[in-house]
């Protein structure tokens, strides 16, 4: 039997962000789960509170999300829409 | 055939569960797609039992079994000796409530609920096991 009792994974996620035409890019790479949607909470966090309201999600490198990490999408969608921000998803 | 995978429960080591299961399922013919279900469905169940069961304690410890046989359903099993959470007593809010109220849980129960033909729950000499079921449509081996 396979025994995992450490912790072995500890980036599965990146997360890049990069400016465009006054928008703010959050670039996913790697797979996001109930532990790396943390780092997805704080990157939108730090988008937000430096008052982008154009922001970006780019997922086309994105190989995985559970309900924790489109948790965190759906918990900024009353704010975005309190501030008339706007945030857009895409996949290739 | 039959694969066993015993693991902490830190949150942490929710990746290596999943390869587990892609790994596991991979050889016998299951589509791509069906690998990706199950694999979402038991993150899921996994999770959950090792944030609130658990509370991401890694020192405990539960087992996840796989009984994979061609043309018959996928069974998975899930044993530990924690407090057991049955999804089924559970009605998962709206879609709506789950924005309004910026509940980030909820979304998972409902996931593995459309996932899964059936989860259910069962305590034998101290120990529960979780057993969900899913039909899967085996590729045909290559001739």
């Amino acid at each position: 039997m396979n025994i995992n009792r450490s912790i072995t994974v500890k980036y599965m996620i990146h997360i890049k962000r990069l400016q465009e035409d006054g928008a703010d890019v959050i670039v996913l790479i790697g797979e996001i789960d109930a532990s790396s949607s943390i780092e997805l909470d704080l990157a939108i966090a730090k988008s937000v509170g430096e008052g982008f309201t154009k922001i970006l999600v780019d997922c086309s490198a994105l190989e995985y999300i559970s309900s924790a990490g489109l948790g965190v999408f759906m918990s900024y969608i009353e704010e975005f829409k309190d501030k008339n921000n706007h945030g857009t998803f895409w996949h290739e | 055939m039959n694969y066993k995978y015993k693991v902490g429960c830190s949150i942490e080591n929710l990746k290596g569960v999943r390869d587990f299961i892609r790994t596991s399922l991979k050889s016998h013919g299951v589509p791509d797609l069906e690998i990706s279900e199950v694999v979402l469905a038991l993150d899921e169940m996994c999770s959950n039992l090792m944030i609130h069961a658990h509370h991401c304690n890694p020192d405990d410890l539960f087992e996840l079994h796989i009984k994979v046989e061609n043309n018959d359903p996928v069974i998975f099993e899930i044993i530990d000796d924690g407090t057991v959470f049955d999804i089924n007593e559970f009605s998962e809010p709206g879609l709506d409530n789950l924005i309004h109220e910026k509940r980030k849980g909820g979304l998972g129960i409902r996931l593995v609920k459309t996932i899964m033909d059936k989860v259910e729950y069962q305590k034998t000499s101290g120990k529960n096991i979780c057993r969900l079921t899913k039909t899967i449509h085996f590729l045909k081996p290559k001739s």
